[in-house]
């Protein structure tokens, strides 16, 4: 190009610019957003309008070294390197860049927030986003401290993760006196398209967890189920969310936006969005949200809520005022400052109107004293509403005008004390001890929710979330407690694991009485000789979903007689040996410090899907407890395939003789994650399974990642039955078959996947192990070669003792080497169970297919309660009787307990998924929990969405939803066996339909029979 | 091939046509065929009309239509529709120079991401002239340029942009029946804005012919590529419609589909003018 032609060229480009440089003068930018915004370009200061004061005030920001002071509680994951933001009033850790957490791609996200005087953190995790999508997360990448003064803050800059063009700034701020941080966050669209936001924290509550709460008609603590696909119908707006945790120490946690008339978003009880109404922000186009996220001790909302109209005061001159009252109990039954006991919500509206219509406003329990006091919106009529037990015992309409309002003294009815004491082989020990309603009356008077969370209690008792007693439960502390009960007929069990007795005791309890109750339970002669009994997945309070803190799950694993328990939190490693010493127990049980990794953020990785997967969850153990690094000394566990996984944590420290286990195996989603890897690649075990990786999803299960050490298939054991619901054993079971049928040999473990103690119970189900190894003398690289080897029996109460002995005398056990009897080999059985346990059949499963089943043959104990018909069945049985065909190969799992309940493979993966739900007869499409609302309805059958079911409802073959498995349901009869198992092994659920709970199974390691002449196993479908 | 190269190459394919062409007459403005509106199809790819080639001819009219764009791109679960109502209006000053505008009266919009939401507000309004400066044997060239003023309301929030648009265009005639049009020039945006402003320079070029087979129809074919220092914005798109009606009222209905640029949209535009 001529250099004439090419400069009059730029001289027109550049005179362009030149003109709408001219049109534009005058608008000077003021944001940090430019891409080549330095280190000198300071973020505005959010929420200007808000201003607190205090004596000597002072406000500190600083990267978190060894040594530093830092926030306590149940939650906190500061680890050094983090961001530490702290006041007279206040401390607040963001992680660092290079420490992500959960949902966030890097750190810059709130990990810890308490007050400094309670000093009890309860926050999981608040980050920033824009969406739903993986992608819609801020990754922040550069830090700078700004200080202003008295004025500390730490400004993040960053992208959001799928999208460099949209820059974020987000600016911590933290001043003297103030109860909590500034925040202002900018987002800039930097791309050509427009693109759709809702610039928000990500409430990350974790379930079993923080709850929130929100002002709006009907919400309060409740909210719609959270539906991903539908999220856009779930936004609301609300002035305030508060999250609160109950039942365990911690602390409320209110963010109130500044530059908007009220938050928009989703509530839900793992996550809540709160932020900037959605919005099209074109290109070059941003966003501004600011907002003050603050804390104060306690459950209650009240204190939150009284800070929440506090800052809208200030930034929308909105007046509030205050609502006083007492309650007093009308007996000595309790206390008026326990939440369950008694506490007040106060809802806009009247006592006139649906309660779905009244907004509430905010919920307090009282002090000592019996006051309470809080702050409303001034000038408007509110129901004042006294709970207890999680029940309306009285409202009152209450107009507050400008002035302080005061509903005067409010008497709550009477309640009753009850004494429980528990003796094992007679002495105090720890054990379970549960309430349930005796008759239907009383079901109907006490049935309850915490805080109208989803799960129903009979009686409540306490949060389902937290500590006992913990909603119809409790852990007797060596052998007592005294609770406060609703007056009703109750029968009372006691149980301390699946080598004791149960005792039970009906009692009457009349209001304002009190009453004493004393169970005993005796030691019974099942354990088998030369076995430890361990849970091999406990989770604690360390977990994003559970808030049992440690001291009351080791007091739970004592009263279910563990010998081992793995601590596998989400994502963190945990030590509780320091706990057990101070305990005591030290030599009588040992706590091993492990992990659940648990897949959060979405990534493409499995072909031909179009929707981003994880990788579910996994568990490992031992780990190094490292306690002021993140993780506490576990790697990063996002965006990997397993195979990276498993060799990022032996470079993390984990024991070579360590243990890799596939957790739940074949699982639903959970806020759009699989639990499960083999599920969320899609599996088919109607098809043999890929030895190398092919390109295809499934393949993905033998794929070595780039840089692994191992295969993604390389684990050592996989849990066969998970949570003591085990509804989904014959899922896990399903799958664990198609493996050992494709020459894939895991050994097969069970576990509880406790999470507290309304759900899912420590110590059941468990892995009996057998091993030379002993508590006393405990050697873990023994433990676990033996758990590796196959050396396990899962059960959750029936004990099975099997062996294979040929003709040669030579005896064989189930394990995952495999071996070449002699001639004339018997199968010797030998089950037992204590009385409470029924056990209906014996189930041979050859190659995957039961074989045999032994009912007639069987023992059943007379009394439930008694010591007496331990032994259930004990003989022998011919091999050559039970293998499909001489000269092959083949396997033997040994099952005992209830007969399973027929279930299908509706979507024709090999996989058993619905059971008959509808009770028709017929299992097919329409007994699939569509809504998932636990009810086979209409709703679920009209799946064309169109108001009308009708043949077109009907979808094709194999393409169907499914679910749920069908279960054995025990009954209400109080007098049969299996209400009684289910009686101690009850699951809050969010229906009382039935009562939720497992039924009793046990399965054995397989025996591998290699009869074909070639050295080695091979998988009947090999 | 970088789009801009690619670009210039296309310009100069163009022009190497219309100076090939055949001249049909002195004016191809002033054609004695009654006939349609001429030039490059009126569709708009980006905001306000930015980068869309203009006629060379003058005309006096008022025109109204309605716009539509979209992208879909299932794969990263995005999509967004635009739908628009738009009021134009020419006025020639002589046979030379035109001066003409045009105002999205409404927009709606909707961008569907893992949330959805919905926009809508008056749209942008340009202003802007032709001038004609040379006309021989059949080919009439001319100067054109565009303002995109800030008035677009309720769709932008702390950002207005502006954008000027200037070039030259050409209308050559082959004949009775066939027309070739061309257009190149550059773009330059920038924004009213306290954020970043992030302007950007670009070129367009377009070229097409026009084929009016019966005095009351014509059909039009068109090739627009454009290429920025925003790169993003690079598209090469096809475009094609038809004109049909008479001298006074017409109507143009046309539509673009993308050849290459990441997440181009498909657009289309349908407008009926009154020839004053």
């Amino acid at each position: 190009m001529p250099k004439r032609i090419k400069v009059v060229r730029w001289s027109v480009m550049w005179g362009a610019i030149g003109v709408l440089s001219v049109l534009t003068a005058g608008c000077q930018s003021t944001s940090c957003l430019s891409a080549d915004a330095g280190e000198d370009c300071v973020i505005p200061s959010p929420c200007e309008q808000l201003s607190f004061s205090c004596e000597g005030g002072r406000a500190r920001i600083k990267i978190i070294e060894p040594g530093d002071e830092l926030p306590e509680g149940l939650e906190v994951l500061a680890s050094t390197g983090d961001f530490l933001l702290a006041n007279d009033r206040v401390m607040a850790v963001v992680d660092a860049l290079e420490h992500p957490h959960y949902f966030a791609p890097s750190g810059g996200a709130l990990i810890d927030l308490v007050t400094v005087e309670g000093n009890r953190d309860s926050l999981t995790h608040i980050f920033q986003a824009t969406g739903l999508l993986p992608r819609d997360a801020v990754r922040y990448t550069e830090h700078q401290f700004v200080e202003e003064g008295d004025i500390k803050a730490l400004v993040l800059r960053g992208h959001l993760d799928g999208e460099p063009r949209h820059r974020v700034v987000t600016r911590y701020e933290i001043r003297p006196c103030e109860p909590g941080l500034r925040l202002r966050t900018e987002i800039y669209n930097g791309t050509p398209e427009p693109t759709m936001w809702t610039v928000s924290d990500g409430l990350f509550w974790g379930g079993r967890s923080n709850i929130p709460f929100t002002p709006g008609p009907g919400r309060g603590y409740t909210y719609p189920p959270l539906d991903l696909a539908n999220v856009d119908g779930l936004i609301e707006e609300t002035p305030y969310v508060i999250g609160t945790i109950h039942g365990v120490p911690g602390s409320a946690y209110v963010d109130v936006a500044c530059n908007l008339e009220a938050l928009q978003g989703f509530n839900g009880e793992k996550i809540s969005a709160m932020g900037t109404p959605r919005h099209v922000v074109q290109p070059r186009d941003y966003e501004v949200f600011e907002r003050f996220i603050g804390v104060v001790d306690g459950a209650s909302v009240g204190p939150a809520a009284d800070l929440a109209l506090e800052l809208r005061q200030q930034i929308h001159g909105e007046p509030w005022t205050t609502l006083s009252g007492k309650l007093v109990l009308a007996a000595d039954d309790g206390r008026v400052d326990d939440e369950v006991r008694v506490t007040v919500f106060v809802s806009e509206g009247t006592t006139q109107m649906a309660e779905e219509a009244r907004t509430p406003w905010t919920q307090i329990t009282p002090g000592p004293d019996g006051r309470f006091s809080v702050r409303v919106p001034a000038g408007r009529p509110y129901v004042v509403e006294v709970r207890a037990f999680g029940r309306t015992v009285l409202a009152r309409d209450v107009r507050v005008g400008s002035t302080p309002g005061d509903v005067g003294t409010l008497e709550v009815p009477p309640a009753a004390q009850l004494s429980v004491s528990v003796t094992l082989d007679g002495a105090p020990a720890n054990a379970w001890v549960f309430l349930h309603p005796a008759d239907e009356q009383t079901r109907e008077a006490v049935t309850a929710r915490m805080m109208e969370q989803g799960v129903l209690c009979a009686p409540m008792l306490g949060s389902q979330n937290g500590e006992s007693p913990a909603c119809n439960r409790l852990i007797a502390r060596n052998g007592a407690f005294l609770l406060t009960v609703p007056p009703g007929h109750y029968d009372v069990y006691a149980a301390a694991g699946p080598f004791r007795t149960i005792a039970r005791e009906p009692v009457r309890i009349q209001p304002a009485t009190s009453r004493s109750v004393s169970l005993a339970l005796s030691s019974l002669p099942l354990r088998p000789a030369g076995s430890l009994a361990a849970d091999l997945h406990v989770h604690g309070a360390g977990s994003f979903d559970a808030s049992i803190s440690p001291s009351e799950q080791l007091e739970a694993i004592l009263a279910s007689d563990l010998d081992i328990a793995i601590i596998s939190d989400h994502n963190v490693v945990q030590d509780y040996t320091a706990l057990a010493r101070t305990r005591g127990v030290q030599e009588r049980l040992r706590l091993i410090s492990g992990i659940e990794t648990t897949g959060l953020i979405l990534f493409d990785y499995v072909p031909g899907v179009s929707f981003p997967k994880v990788i579910g969850h996994w568990s490992f153990w031992s780990l190094p407890y490292v306690p002021d690094a993140p993780y506490r000394g576990a790697p990063w566990d996002q965006l990997i395939e397993p195979g990276t996984l498993f060799t990022r944590m032996y470079e993390a420290g984990m024991s070579e003789h360590g243990l890799i286990q596939l957790n739940h195996p074949w699982s639903v989603l959970e806020v759009g994650r699989d639990l499960a890897f083999s599920s969320a690649i899609g599996l088919d075990a109607t098809r043999p399974l890929t030895s190398d990786y092919d390109g295809t999803a499934a393949s993905l299960f033998n794929r070595k990642p780039e840089g692994s050490r191992f295969r993604n298939s390389d684990y050592h054991v996989q849990e066969v039955m998970s949570g003591t619901d085990n509804a989904r054993y014959q899922a896990y079971r399903a799958f664990w078959f198609y493996l050992l049928n494709q020459g894939v040999i895991r050994g097969g473990t069970a576990s509880s996947d406790s999470h507290g103690l309304a759900r899912n119970m420590v110590g059941s189900p468990r892995s009996i192990v057998f091993t030379r190894t002993t508590v006393t003398d405990f050697d873990e690289e023994v433990f676990n070669a033996d758990i590796r080897a196959g050396h396990v029996l899962g059960t959750n109460g029936p004990i099975i003792e099997a062996s294979l002995i040929d003709g040669e005398g030579k005896t064989f056990r189930p394990s995952v080497n495999p071996f070449t009897p002699g001639s004339d080999a018997r199968l010797r059985l030998r089950v037992t169970a204590a009385p409470w346990v029924p056990v209906e059949e014996i189930r041979i499963v050859v190659d995957g297919s039961v074989r045999r089943v032994l009912s007639a043959e069987l023992h059943h104990p007379a009394d439930p309660f008694g010591k007496d018909g331990l032994l259930r069945y004990e003989g022998e049985l011919r091999v050559s009787e039970l293998l499909p065909a001489a000269g092959k190969d083949a396997w033997i799992v040994i099952e005992a307990g209830h007969p399973l309940v027929p279930n299908a493979d509706l979507d024709c993966n090999g996989i058993p998924d619905t059971g008959d739900n509808n009770g028709d007869g017929v299992i097919d499409w329409r007994d699939v929990d569509r809504n998932l609302d636990e009810v086979i309805d209409e709703k679920d059958l009209d799946t064309d969405g169109n108001g009308k079911i009708s043949s077109a409802d009907e979808p094709a073959r194999c393409k169907t939803a499914v679910g749920p498995l069908q279960d054995p349901r025990p009954g209400t009869d109080r007098n049969e066996p299996r209400y009684h198992f289910a009686a101690v092994q009850q699951i809050a659920a969010a229906s009382l339909i039935r009562m939720a709970s497992g039924y009793p199974t046990a399965f054995t390691n397989p025996f591998l029979l290699d009869l074909d002449g070639v050295a080695g196993f091979r998988g009947p479908q090999q | 091939m970088s789009m801009a190269r690619r670009g210039s190459v296309l310009g100069v394919l163009l022009w190497g046509m219309v100076a090939w062409g055949e001249p049909a007459g002195a004016d191809p403005c002033a054609s004695g065929v009654a006939r349609l509106a001429t030039g490059p199809l009126a569709v708009t790819f980006r905001e306000g009309q930015s980068g869309v080639a203009r006629r060379a001819c003058s005309a006096t009219e008022l025109s109204v239509g309605a716009e539509g764009w979209a992208v879909i791109d299932t794969a990263h679960l995005y999509g967004q529709v635009r739908g628009a109502a738009r009021v134009s209006g020419s006025y020639a000053l002589g046979d030379a120079t035109e001066l003409f505008g045009s105002l999205e009266v409404y927009r709606y919009q909707t961008v569907i991401a893992s949330v959805s939401g919905v926009v809508g507000g008056v749209g942008h309004l340009s202003l802007g002239g032709t001038h004609r400066f040379l006309t021989r044997e059949g080919l009439t060239l001319g100067a054109t340029g565009r303002l995109i003023l800030p008035s677009i309301m309720g769709v932008y929030r702390h950002a207005w942009p502006v954008e000027l648009d200037a070039g030259l265009t050409a209308e050559q005639s082959l004949g009775a029946n066939w027309r070739l049009h061309a257009q190149a020039g550059v773009m330059a945006s920038t924004t009213i804005s306290e954020g970043p402003r992030e302007s950007w320079l670009g070129l367009a070029v377009t070229a097409g012919a026009g084929w009016q087979p019966l005095p009351w129809l014509a059909v039009v074919a068109d090739l627009h590529a454009s290429a920025a220092t925003y790169a993003p914005i690079d598209i090469i798109a096809a475009g094609l419609g038809l004109r049909f009606g008479g001298e006074r009222l017409s109507a143009e209905l046309g539509a673009f589909y993308p050849v290459a640029g990441r997440r181009a949209p498909i657009a289309f535009s349908l407008n009926a003018s009154l020839r004053l």
